[in-house]
């Protein structure tokens, strides 16, 4: 039972403002300040040691008619949306299994799952970069078996193997969100489903996911933001941007336009993420506030 | 729900289970094998670790420990305080504030560096350990986790800790944060593995070989090892590399799930 | 009592204690001279070389190996910055690839200083091999010391393109040494892969030769053979230049082939050894430090290759091409160029340090003048290869076509990687029949956007 916070209390003072202090200075300090200093350096050109030329909305110009930006588009949202897509439904499926009655090993099985996500983008790369290997462990036995694939030299085999890497990372935090939710749920509903004559899919369809609506659209929503700025996980896995460039996302187009010197370009590539965020994630949001209920 | 005339074991579901718990333990495996194999003749040998220890490693932990340490602590601090102060009182300007946050969670992080970037630069920041964590110290997210988490809290303990004279700060520290730790411990967890794993800033910040992180300095290491025989010291290095995010887990993991559900506000979250 | 919790404790504690550890680092003062490298062989050296020099001299010198791409970014970084004296290297090796984004913009804001006063000195630069010195040259300074040449022949299964003859009689080494020529152009040579030794039609072809299809190394080597410079020293690109679609037709046509005779290689490492070994791929196209490779790493694969120049498109054509280079420079903001170039004489350009180069590795050095060394050191070719001669590395050297260091290079060099992938995924789904204009079609809109990016860049 929620109890409604009472804001009656009596105003103690600076108290609420000396406690806001040190985040609200160290936000504007180290995020609004930049915030503002990159919108200023995307107008401009940069040169390595400093040179700065005011050329407008050049910047994005140049990045809107550069194939390769485009690319990166089209990688980052294909990876954002099969993320999605086989992430939500199997963190469901494993949610469900953990929560069946009777079931031995749950917690074990819990603690497996989740254990992955400790490992982080940058190792999991570095994990996976060795155990995809032409000659490592599962290229070698698919070979045996007649499976010729090398996932670091076909363009077509980066990003699944990508999806691969972040699906093992991170659907674990998802099962246990969804899992522990669904133990939220009233199991009168379940009962009453069950005496309405609900077979198991039909009670999973009309009591378990309304339940975990909200957090679905979590799920969703931080899925998608997370997935709209990878990097760490493709970068260190392919060492650069992959076999003909296929691995290559828009952060790493913009830490390469970063290090060629070029940072008001960078910085407008950076915007123009959060404009492909805004875009995605503001009917995302909207939805989950609808489902907050 | 169970019904209790049927106790049907679901040897089904529980083969999938734990099919999937193995295969989501199989890459370990591969680490911990791989880590301890030489590379020639497959036997048992810590050959990869001894030769991991001659590269500047050890310095590399160094520096991610208290850049990770320090940055989870600080960000803990800050947006404990700050959640805290959105969810319990009423104050001119709470709106403002609250809305601006709530725009900036939206923000991602690699729009601030190319200002940060400048601005660290005329700071003198560059290179120095505090131009790394600096864009880290507070988070619109924490500041967020924790204000929904505190609004869970029964107002009544905390009016009667004021009749008993206690100061806002105390009841802050003794009082609220206490009843909260799961989502301390969730956002704890988060914190650290965010700022440990931590490649994109740094590589643009940090300068000196003295100061690499762990990250920037296993994919150089990668990058340099192109030679055979070299899966077995990156794969000992991996290791090596997630122990502390390993150690942190075994200790906060059953908090994760509990500490962060407040989303769905029906209940507080479960002590445990 | 209160707070956060027993973890929080502990993760201050790891804080503080790990803030302990860190501060009281002793901070090593600046003695010695830093230099950055990038590859195994290059470090060893410089470590032997080095080591010798301190026994003379007492300098102390810390050789560090870095990725390259890490390289380019950390020197980027501290070209953009100014940084404390103690992280900036004294001397720096850049590779070719990675070069471009320091030869760029006004000439005071190149990370890298210029050279020209030392290479006058003792006439280091008319030693040096022109084109190369051109290489790492713009706005009329020269910015690096060209390390090497990397001529590229043609590695070919030995007896591959025999033809039967009567008189063939096997030399001591029991080869039979009627070692034909491969075809002098490259079309001839894609299609000696169906022709069989006694001249009959073969539905599969005999040999693999390796075009990568994920990159555009091989096709670069090609078009710089035939005379394409991709981006002169103007900043023009020639994209645009018919002989560009010419060759990337050629490319498709042999890669996007089923069971073609073009292969890609295994991209790990030691993976194309491998994949010579095997058997999957029999030619290929080399420059001398993948030849040295070969014979540090692939001794049983001795006396089954022979080397020849390339092939060619026209008769025009270069005979050999390069890839890959290496410079040696100075970055700007080096506290003492002197001591710096006095190193790099020592370690790069002394008659002591080639010597111990030259019987490390064949690889030939931009330093002319060094041809007097004993043809001793050369045997090696002569003896692993079979009927090719000591010198062709050498020889080659001599014709190695021009090249620019731009930041424009990477680009095109991109751009041609998208077409070409294209062109061979339109061969390999049969839809071809309009190549020809698609691919002239995309490079002229490569060519435009480059255009673009050389004015923008120019500023």
């Amino acid at each position: 039972m929620r109890q409604p916070s009472s804001r009656t209390s009596p105003a103690p003072g600076l108290a609420p403002y000396a406690f806001l202090l040190p985040a609200v200075l160290l936000w504007l300090i180290f995020q609004a300040y930049p915030l503002v200093c990159s919108l200023y350096l995307s107008l401009h050109h940069t040169a390595p040691g400093g040179a700065r030329t005011f050329v407008g909305l050049q910047n994005f110009g140049f990045l809107l008619n550069d194939p390769r930006f485009w690319l990166a588009v089209a990688h980052t949202l294909g990876f954002t949306i099969a993320y999605l897509v086989v992430q939500i439904p199997c963190a469901l499926a494993l949610a469900v299994l953990l929560n069946h009655p009777n079931v031995r090993w749950a917690s074990a099985s819990r603690f497996a799952f989740l254990s992955t996500y400790l490992v982080g983008p940058v190792f999991v790369g570095l994990l996976f970069a060795q155990l995809f290997r032409r000659d490592g462990f599962v290229i070698g036995t698919l070979a045996s078996m007649g499976v010729d694939i090398d996932p670091f030299n076909s363009p077509v085999l980066a990003l699944p193997l990508t999806l691969l890497a972040a699906l093992w990372l991170s659907t674990g935090l998802a099962t246990t969100y969804l899992s522990a939710s669904m133990r939220r749920i009233d199991p009168q509903l379940y009962d009453s489903a069950t005496v309405d004559g609900a077979g198991g899919w039909r009670r999973f369809w009309h009591v378990t996911l309304p339940g975990v609506r909200p957090v679905l659209a979590f799920l969703l929503l931080a899925g998608a933001v997370v997935s709209l700025q990878l990097f760490e996980l493709p970068y260190v896995l392919f060492q650069g941007a992959g076999p003909r460039s296929s691995a290559l996302t828009i952060v790493m187009y913009l830490f390469i336009a970063f290090f060629a010197g070029d940072v008001g370009y960078a910085s407008a590539v950076a915007w123009t993420l959060v404009a492909l965020i805004v875009v995605v994630g503001l009917p995302l949001w909207k939805m989950a506030r609808g489902w907050r209920v | 729900m169970t019904h209790p005339h049927r106790q049907v074991r679901p040897i089904f579901q529980e083969l999938l289970l734990i099919l999937c718990a193995l295969l989501a333990i199989a890459p370990f495996a591969y680490l911990l094998v791989g880590s301890v194999r030489d590379e020639s003749d497959l036997s048992f040998s810590w050959d990869n670790y001894r030769r991991i220890l001659r590269t500047p490693l050890a310095s590399w932990m160094m520096n991610s420990l208290l850049l990770a340490s320090t940055q989870t602590v600080l960000v803990i601090l800050t947006s404990s305080l700050a959640g805290f102060a959105l969810a319990k009182y009423q104050f001119k300007g709470r709106v403002v504030i609250a809305g601006a946050l709530a725009i900036a969670v939206l923000v991602p992080s690699q729009v601030l560096f190319p200002g940060m970037y400048a601005e660290v630069r005329r700071l003198g920041l560059i290179d120095s350990y505090l131009g790394v964590i600096a864009p880290s110290l507070v988070s619109v997210f924490g500041i967020f986790l924790f204000k929904a988490s505190f609004e869970t809290l029964n107002d009544d303990v905390l009016s009667a800790a004021r009749l008993d004279g206690a100061s806002e700060i105390t009841i802050w520290w003794c009082i609220a944060l206490p009843a909260i730790r799961p989502t301390i411990h969730a956002f704890m967890l988060m914190s650290f593995l965010s700022a440990w794993n931590a490649f994109l800033w740094p590589q643009i910040v940090l300068q000196s070989d003295s100061r690499l992180t762990l990250p920037l300095g296993l994919v150089n290491l990668q990058g340099i090892s192109d030679g055979p025989g070299e899966t077995g010291r990156l794969l000992a290095a991996t290791v090596i590399g997630i122990l502390p995010c390993a150690v942190l887990f075994i200790l906060l993991e059953r908090d994760t799930a509990a500490g962060l559900m407040i989303e769905d506000g029906s209940e507080a979250p479960a002590r445990m | 009592m209160g707070g956060p919790g027993k973890t929080f404790w502990l993760m201050a504690c790891v804080a503080l204690m790990s803030a302990l550890v860190v501060l009281s680092r002793p901070v090593s003062p600046r003695t010695g001279i830093r230099l950055w490298t990038f590859t195994a062989a290059e470090t060893d050296m410089l470590k032997t070389l080095a080591a010798e020099r301190f026994l003379k001299t007492g300098d102390v010198i810390h050789i560090e190996r870095l990725s390259a791409s890490v390289l380019q970014m950390r020197l980027m970084s501290l070209s953009d910055s100014e940084p404390a004296r103690t992280s900036v290297p004294d001397i720096v090796e850049l590779e070719i690839g990675t070069a471009g984004m320091f030869f760029r913009g006004k000439e005071a804001h190149i990370g890298l200083r210029p050279l020209d006063d030392f290479l006058n000195r003792a006439g280091w630069r008319s030693r040096l091999h022109p084109a190369r010195l051109e290489t790492w040259s713009i706005g009329g300074h020269t910015y690096g010391v060209p390390l090497d040449v990397h001529p590229v022949a043609l590695l070919y299964r030995a007896g591959l393109f025999d033809r039967p003859d009567a008189n063939q009689s096997p030399n001591a080494a029991g080869i039979a040494n009627a070692n034909e020529r491969p075809p002098e152009t490259w079309p001839q040579l894609i299609s000696a892969a169906y022709v069989d030794r006694s001249g009959q039609r073969l539905p599969r072809p005999r040999f693999h030769i390796e075009f990568p299809e994920n990159s555009a190394d091989v096709l670069v080597m090609l078009l710089m053979q035939r005379g394409v410079r991709l981006v002169d020293a103007a900043g023009a690109n020639h994209l645009d230049d018919p002989r560009v679609a010419q060759t990337i037709l050629f490319y498709a046509g042999a890669c996007g082939t089923f069971d073609g005779p073009a292969r890609s290689s295994d991209r790990s490492a030691g993976g194309w050894l491998r994949d010579l070994a095997a058997g999957r791929i029999d030619v290929a196209l080399v420059p001398d430090w993948r030849v040295d490779e070969l014979l540090i790493r692939a001794p049983e694969l001795a006396g089954k290759f022979s080397l020849s120049p390339l092939p060619v498109f026209d008769p025009t054509d270069a005979p050999t091409s390069t890839w890959g280079g290496t410079m040696v420079g100075i970055p700007r903001a080096c506290p003492d160029p002197e001591r710096a170039w006095k190193i790099i004489e020592d370690l790069y350009l002394s008659q002591y340090a080639c010597d111990a180069r030259a019987r490390r590795s064949i690889v030939v050095s931009a330093l002319g003048g060094v041809d007097a060394l004993p043809r001793s050191f050369d045997n090696r070719l002569a003896t692993y290869f079979v009927g090719t001669s000591p010198d062709i590395f050498h020889t080659l050297a001599g014709q190695v076509p021009a090249r620019q260091v731009t930041s424009l290079e990477p680009l095109a060099i991109a751009a041609l990687n998208r077409v070409l992938g294209r062109a061979i995924d339109t061969v390999r789904s049969g839809r071809d029949q309009s190549l020809q204009a698609d691919v002239t079609r995309w490079l002229d809109a490569a060519h435009q956007q480059l255009d673009a990016w050389a004015s923008r860049d120019g500023g």
